[in-house]
């Protein structure tokens, strides 16, 4: 398949109605990123690009869809919305197969092989430093680095590839979709990054001493604003009611209303924000597929990535266990083996 | 009469000796107005601050009162203003229009005393934009400029060899005449920060905002609702964003009654008792956003409540633009005037 090709198929099945809408990428305002594209018409379908700037997890935006309020004596369509996926996004996909959140009949997955997508807060400092002119449109990034586009057509390098590389890209052991029914163009080679490699900044991590953790933990928790940044974007945080989040109730009286819904206040203080951040990282145990959209969303810069990879690399030393690699298993703190190592318990 | 400084720095020591002084602070990756500690402050590295000036006057969240039942019943305690006397050094003049804009609500129909304490004990320094500092900058768009001075008692520019100061306010009057390190600026120099403002007004991308062209009933609000992720960066780190809820931690014996800001973004803002949400998809919510800071304000207050600053463009996860917005409405007017 070709980009082409896969928008007129995408095109023919909109038109013959096998399904809804589609959700992909397309140019927007901000050159360092593509913006999701969410649609059901043909038109906007051609708008479409796949690219090294495709970074969003679009798996958000099914989840989004059944979240739509709809006008009393409506249902909900429930023919399957076509949606892009990389390797780290078709890993969410089937972590919420796993969880029966969505139906195989509910998606239809576009894979896209991917060799790294750019980390668009790296590109826009670099840009910022190196480019002359500060003009948006006249940027070019591709899988060799980002370009500014010079008088006439002469193009001048402003940054590698390396130095624009999404960090989690360049620790990424699933450059393919896992899962999917049609594939963007043909399947890359993995990167071989080893285990040690991925782990590596968490090890380094793991060496400090608790208090020095500690102090980097309040310098980072500090700093959060409680915008949800981070849990709405993410495609794993689907749930109805959050306990970290008066998403529903406003309960505002001290009845124990507050304690049932909420686990902490709105009042953003160090506290608050810790338990919102543990209670989260403990939430994506053997859940998180490091697709990074945490990170790229939040506002302040907190290193969530560097949070959730310490819970993954638990999991995998304790269970052996990747998360989203297969629909059909069961997600693995759901089950339970009489030799899980439970050394926890003793002393 | 504009006033001269050689080295800011000197001064700086000298105003945090005195006050309590805030001055853009780089904590890794973001920066942020934080208390002086001594550190020299570079113009050249600093472009804005990722949380407008917004967060000294107005926190994220403040104690409002103490509340503890007795056999009498509920006793009050009230927590004292917080009315130490504050300067804040180095905001964009975005920042401090939008400080303008806090102003005219907090002030309004009701004087909020937590506000009005910070407010009329800081003095504003604003320091303008030689260069616009981002791509998605759009001042010039609501009628203001990188060198405007509104909001702010100081206007400071940076020249080559040391600091331009501007007296806006009597406040700010009072602040220069009381330094010995500051020296009447001669004619080169006011010149010379005339010519800068004029040059980096002209860099700024400018848009076409039409109050009356923005529509209520369209289908771009669904397509940008579609995108929107629900989060609260766009309104939580808007310079001129007011909006806060008031909450009861603690239990019904004891506890304190709190502050915190809250966004038109969130589910829960518009959640009726009954149950019922009138925006009840995202959708909505940003039309909402869009048409607090471009319509309703402007129809309240006869400007827009928006500054240009661009963080909301340059912050959003998934690209929604308002500059984008505006200028698709204005577009839409044009060709329905054409073509009646």
């Amino acid at each position: 398949m070709s980009k082409e090709g896969i928008k007129s198929e995408i095109i023919d099945l909109l038109k013959s109605g096998k399904i809804k809408s589609f959700v992909g990428y397309e140019k927007g305002t901000n050159p360092f990123f593509l913006r999701p594209l969410i649609t059901s018409s043909v038109e906007e379908v051609k708008k479409a690009d796949f690219s090294v700037l495709c970074v969003s997890n679009l798996v958000r935006y099914v989840i989004d869809d059944f979240k739509i309020a709809l006008p009393r004596g409506k249902t909900r369509d429930s023919r399957p919305i076509a949606v892009v996926v990389k390797g780290c996004d078709s890993r969410a996909v089937n972590v919420l197969l796993q969880e029966h959140i969505i139906k195989r009949s509910d998606v239809f997955l576009i894979g896209m092989p991917c060799n790294g997508v750019i980390d668009p807060k790296a590109a826009e400092s670099l840009w910022y430093e190196r480019n002359k002119t500060h003009d948006p449109t006249k940027i070019r990034i591709s899988n060799e680095g980002m370009f500014e586009i010079a008088d006439g057509k002469e193009e001048i390098k402003l940054a590698d590839f390396d130095e624009i590389e999404s960090e989690k890209c360049k620790v990424c052991m699933h450059n393919n979709p896992v899962i999917y029914d049609e594939l963007v163009w043909d399947k890359v080679d993995d990167k071989k990054v080893t285990r040690g490699e991925r782990y590596k900044k968490v090890d380094d991590y793991e060496k400090l001493d608790p208090e020095k953790k500690w102090l980097f933990w309040s310098d980072e928790f500090s700093k959060c604003i409680r915008c949800y940044g981070c849990k709405n974007i993410c495609p794993l945080c689907y749930c109805e009611e959050c306990t970290l989040a008066k998403d529903k109730e406003k309960a505002v009286l001290p009845n124990e209303k507050i304690w049932k819904t909420s686990w902490i206040d709105k009042e953003v203080n160090f506290s608050n924000n810790v338990a919102y951040h543990m209670n989260r990282a403990m939430h994506l145990a053997g859940r998180c597929v490091d697709c990074g959209e945490c990170e790229r969303a939040c506002p302040v810069d907190i290193p969530l990535r560097l949070l959730y990879t310490k819970v993954e690399k638990d999991i995998y030393e304790r269970y052996g266990y990747e998360s989203g690699m297969d629909s059909e298993v069961k997600p693995v703190l759901a089950t339970f083996d009489i030799n899980d190592k439970e050394e926890f318990i003793e002393g | 009469m504009a006033k001269f400084v050689e080295d800011i720095n000197k001064l700086l020591v000298e105003l945090a000796s005195k006050v309590e002084l805030y001055v853009p602070t780089t904590n890794k990756s973001i920066v942020n107005f934080e208390k002086f500690t001594g550190e020299p402050f570079e113009a050249e590295k600093f472009k804005n601050s990722t949380e407008p000036i917004k967060k000294i006057l107005f926190p994220e969240s403040e104690i409002l009162y103490f509340y503890k039942k007795d056999e009498n019943g509920y006793k009050f305690e009230q927590v004292p203003l917080d009315e130490k006397k504050k300067i804040i050094f180095g905001a964009r003049p975005c920042d401090c229009a939008g400080v303008e804009r806090l102003d005219r609500v907090f002030y309004g129909d009701y004087m909020d005393p937590y506000y009005d304490a910070r407010r009329k004990n800081t003095i504003i320094i604003g320091l303008a934009c030689n260069e616009p500092p981002y791509h998605s900058c759009f001042c010039t768009s609501v009628d203001l400029s990188p060198s405007s001075t509104v909001g702010m008692d100081v206007l400071a520019t940076q020249l080559e060899n040391g600091y331009l100061l501007e007296e806006i306010s009597d406040k700010g009057k009072e602040l220069l005449g009381s330094s010995e390190l500051v020296r009447d600026a001669n004619e080169d120099e006011v010149k010379k920060a005339k010519k800068l403002h004029e040059e980096s007004h002209k860099k700024v991308k400018k848009i076409d905002i039409d109050t009356n062209a923005i529509e209520f009933e369209s289908d771009l609000w669904g397509r940008e609702g579609k995108r929107c992720i629900g989060c609260g960066t766009c309104t939580f780190l808007c310079p001129t964003c007011h909006c806060f809820t008031i909450e009861y931690v603690g239990s019904t014996r004891q506890g304190r009654v709190i502050r915190s800001w809250d966004t038109c973004q969130f589910q829960a803002y518009s959640l009726e008792a009954s149950g019922f949400n009138p925006r009840p998809n995202k959708g909505e919510r940003v039309r909402q956003r869009l048409h607090h800071k471009y319509r309703y304000f402007a129809d309240n207050f006869g400007e827009f409540q928006c500054v240009g600053c661009g963080r909301c463009v340059n912050l959003c996860p998934v690209n929604i633009d308002v500059r984008e917005v505006m200028v698709y409405f204005k577009k839409k007017k044009q060709k329905e005037e054409v073509i009646p």
